[in-house]
């Protein structure tokens, strides 16, 4: 009998990615049951009217008309839609901006370190959900000093009132804002370990300022993390319980007009809007270069230039070669004629 | 070293600063419901065989067969458990799971029970009744309400306003508990402003005079604060015929009475007889705390609010220690004797293979004398809960009409100028007797009227009203920039009558929409529902 075990190439590494899949399996499994699988089904309620009857679930198709209704008879969503994508747009970047200083402060070697990093992780541990209801039902959302009044005033002087409002929201929310910086500051501080200290001792040796450390090197290396944290914010903000739209939709389901089918229509309406700020973040902030990305690109241009020069000169040169060896020839064959 | 001490000190601010909103909210009210989680008691009933009781009246017998039935709730699940298993305890062969949920999500947990394939046989629903309805949860117990003549004995306002017909022709809810609106007086007030104490017989002009009449700038007095909404008492207090908000007949919304509400009540906030409202500038220059609860400043003529918070607040010592002395009012009666209340509805589910026994269920944990007798002897067991005795949290009043279930209630746990045949309950709290005989002389008059004057309750919109609440939230609320009605004629000074004639449209036409979604979807399960 022969014993040789034959193996084709390729197949080691091919057993090797089965066992990894194995190991992923069991995520997949929840990927696909609980997250796929309602997201299906979730379409599939919004294009049917849907009663849930205690006899079993009755399915009425009834195609986009859903999503038309909405359009047509839900001014209160549309409304929200619009409220939800402005106070995101704005209160997006306070979050990011103020996590990162955070960060920053929690990155320095002060005394308590590890007590202030905790204050600050601590809104996530203690006010989620009906907590946080709660302390903004108490008023307990807004800083008491701070005359927003005052401040909505003077911005409707000056901008429309749909961006007055959503800016001033901003502002009264302020301390809920901040309660929602907790796991960002958290991804900053572990981005902002893992910048190699020499380059700053480097760049404080070439006369580098603070200031241009943290334009020049921090913010350049902790970009990624950037757009990271802002997704993650966009993501809980959308889908916390403090969310009007949330909790529209959640009462339309409910409602005897409205049900699972019309509620499902405008969590996909929802959806969507909320995917489209994602982007728009993404594209801001990946589509930005910064001072070594241009140069860098500045580089491999002049880079590819002087290759190109370089070939061009070198063909030409193996022109003037061929030629010249050419006429040499022609040379030789003459003086030979001659001699002859 | 400085710099560190810089970045020291800015974290510190700011940690500061993320911790500012975890202040205090003063004295705010919380009005305690049902602290209950999910529960599930089975008990274990012998499974003997037991003989079926055959009604004198015309209800169908109950089944002989060993059943199970599941009964799902908010209410205390302590005090259910108990009624539970004195309904096992009559009937052997039935075994009752409760299931007991928070208010929180309530009726979204009830709709998931459904979906999954496991609907209660009988179920409270929370407030909203669109949702019921439009997916057929409710069954119909028509033949079972109006064959039991133990309803006649209960509440009035349920079957002459036809309660949970949902202006249908099929019973297909009904009231399992009651908690009359209680306008609360404070009686040292009144003697401190030297006036008399209106009549508890009130009349609509009389109440907004006594309003006007305990508000007094020197004494720094104000006359009402509400947490129910005079707006909507007023129809039902100066209408007649009128069983709900917004001038509701039953059919439609009469909104006339609504308007002519709505513009008191505009005319009352905007002349200082209201209380200031929390965290405003007035109210800091009242009381010296924007947060503080305008009927803790005993300050305050009348607090119109929900009938828990007496045993929960006005009746505790840190109340009483301050002087206050509140006694309960109804709210002025309509000319059909119709006063308003918060009622909690409850139903059968259209699917249960055991109608009969899960109406029965419900009576027991709702209406019927004997579950009543049930509730009494736990909510009288202050040894089992010293802790916090169950006549704290929110209690109801009965809402069978027995004489001497009502007699036990009122005497067990409430002042009385009549004779006691009941003493007061211990008060494990207070060391002492839940009412005490000076209590009795001072306020038990009060009490003894309201009781009397309380059984004949309508309540709020969204528990009577097929498409209320839609019609609340798309035309009534704040809609995006635009302030709600009310808003509108309290401060841009409108007047309501402009509004009514396109609510009352807005109204009605929810209402017939959420009707055709119930027919519908009764239709599916063969149940042609009439209005």
């Amino acid at each position: 009998m022969n014993n040789k075990r034959k193996t084709k190439p390729g197949q080691l590494e091919k057993r090797e990615n089965a066992v990894g899949y194995l190991f992923i399996l069991p995520w997949l499994i929840g990927l696909v049951l609980l997250v796929l699988w309602p997201i299906v089904q979730s379409f599939q309620y919004s294009l049917n009217k849907i009663k849930l009857l205690p006899q079993g679930m009755a399915k009425l198709y009834v195609g986009f008309e859903n999503y038309s209704q909405i359009f047509l008879t839900d001014p209160d969503f549309i409304m929200g839609l619009e409220s939800y994508l402005l106070e995101t747009l704005i209160a997006v970047p306070v979050i990011v901006a103020f996590s990162l200083i955070i960060a920053m402060l929690l990155n320095q070697k002060i005394s308590c370190r590890g007590f202030f990093r905790m204050i600050f992780f601590l809104p996530i541990i203690i006010a989620s959900g009906p907590v946080m209801q709660q302390l903004a039902d108490q008023e307990a959302a807004s800083i008491p000093m701070m005359n927003v009044t005052m401040i909505e005033q003077l911005l409707d002087e000056y901008l429309p009132h749909v961006l007055a409002e959503s800016i001033t929201s901003v502002f009264s929310n302020m301390i809920t804002l901040l309660w929602y910086s907790g796991v960002q500051i958290l991804i900053f501080l572990a981005a902002l370990q893992k910048i190699d200290t020499s380059l700053y001792e480097a760049a404080k040796m070439d006369g580098g300022s603070k200031w241009e450390c943290f334009w020049k090197i921090t913010l350049p290396t902790i970009k990624p993390m950037i757009l990271l944290n802002v997704v993650y914010t966009v993501i809980f903000m959308s889908n916390n319980e403090q969310n009007a739209l949330i909790v529209l939709i959640y009462d339309t389901m409910l409602s005897a007009t409205g049900g699972y089918g019309y509620a499902s229509a405008m969590a996909w309406l929802y959806s969507i809007i909320e995917s489209a700020i994602v982007i728009f973040f993404a594209v801001l902030i990946m589509g930005r270069k910064d001072v070594y990305e241009r140069r860098a690109k500045k580089y491999q241009r002049e880079l590819r230039k002087e290759k190109r020069l370089e070939r061009k000169i070198r063909k030409r040169g193996e022109r003037h070669e061929r030629s010249y060896a050419k006429q040499k020839e022609k040379q030789q064959r003459k003086q030979s004629k001659k001699s002859a | 070293m400085k710099k560190k001490m810089v970045s020291l000190m800015m974290a510190a601010t700011l940690a500061a600063g993320l911790l500012t909103g975890c202040g205090g909210s003063g004295s705010e009210p919380a009005a305690s419901d049902n602290a209950a989680n999910t529960g599930d008691t089975a008990s274990s009933a012998d499974a003997s065989a037991s003989t079926g009781d055959t009604e004198a009246s015309g209800l169908p017998a109950m089944t002989t067969d060993e059943i199970t039935l599941t009964y799902m709730h908010f209410d205390n699940e302590q005090l259910v458990n108990r009624v539970a298993e004195a309904f096992m305890e009559k009937y052997p062969n039935i075994k009752v799971e409760t299931q007991a949920f928070s208010t929180d999500g309530y009726n979204d947990t009830l709709l998931n029970l459904v979906q999954s394939g496991q609907t209660p046989d009988c179920f409270m629903i929370l407030g909203n009744c669109d949702f019921a309805l439009s997916n057929a949860l409710l069954g119909d117990m028509t033949p079972y309400w109006e064959a039991d003549p133990e309803n006649e004995n209960i509440l009035p306002s349920i079957n002459s306003a036809k309660l949970g017909y949902y202006g249908t022709d099929k019973k297909l809810a009904t009231p399992i508990k009651f908690f009359p609106d209680a306008i609360y007086c404070d009686l040292n007030v009144f003697e401190t402003l030297n006036i008399d104490v209106p009549s508890t017989n009130w009349t609509w002009d009389e109440m907004i005079d006594s309003f006007k009449a305990a508000t007094n700038t020197d004494a720094g007095t104000y006359g009402f604060n509400q947490f129910h909404s005079i707006i909507t008492y007023y129809p039902i207090s100066n209408g007649s015929n009128l069983i709900g908000e917004f001038g509701w007949d039953g059919t439609s919304f009469n909104m006339e009475q609504w308007a002519a509400g709505v513009n008191q009540w505009a005319e009352l906030v905007n002349g200082k007889y209201h209380a200031p409202y929390a965290d405003t500038d007035e109210m800091e220059a009242w009381t010296g705390d924007r947060t503080m609860w305008a009927a803790y400043t005993g300050k305050l003529g009348f607090q119109i609010d929900a009938w828990w918070t007496y045993l929960n607040l006005f009746d505790t010592p840190d109340y009483r220690n301050r002087g206050m002395e509140w006694v309960p009012y109804t709210t002025p009666a309509s000319e059909s004797g119709y006063v308003f209340g918060v009622l909690d509805f409850g139903g059968i589910s259209s699917a249960t293979e055991h109608p009969r026994e899960a109406y029965e269920l419900l009576k027991w944990m709702g209406w019927g004398a004997e579950g009543w007798q049930t509730k009494l002897d736990a909510y009288q067991d202050v040894e089992t809960y010293a802790d916090l005795p169950l006549y704290r949290q929110a209690m109801p009043c009965p809402i069978t009409t027995d004489e001497a279930i009502w007699k036990e209630f009122q005497e067990s746990f409430y002042p009385t100028a009549n004779t006691r045949t009941y003493e007061a309950v211990y008060d494990p709290v207070n060391g002492e007797a839940l009412v005490t005989a000076d209590e009795d002389e001072k306020y038990g008059k009060y009490f003894d009227d309201f009781f009397a004057n309380c059984k004949n309750p309508v309540p709020f919109g969204d528990c009577q009203i097929p498409g209320f609440s839609s019609f609340l939230s798309t035309s009534y609320f704040a809609v995006g920039d635009t302030l709600g009605v009310e808003d509108q004629v309290r401060l841009e000074g409108k007047n309501a009558n402009d509004f009514a004639a396109e609510l009352e449209q807005k109204g009605n036409d929810a209402n017939q929409a959420a009707l055709a979604a119930a027919k519908e979807a009764y239709a599916m399960i063969g149940i042609e529902l009439n209005y």
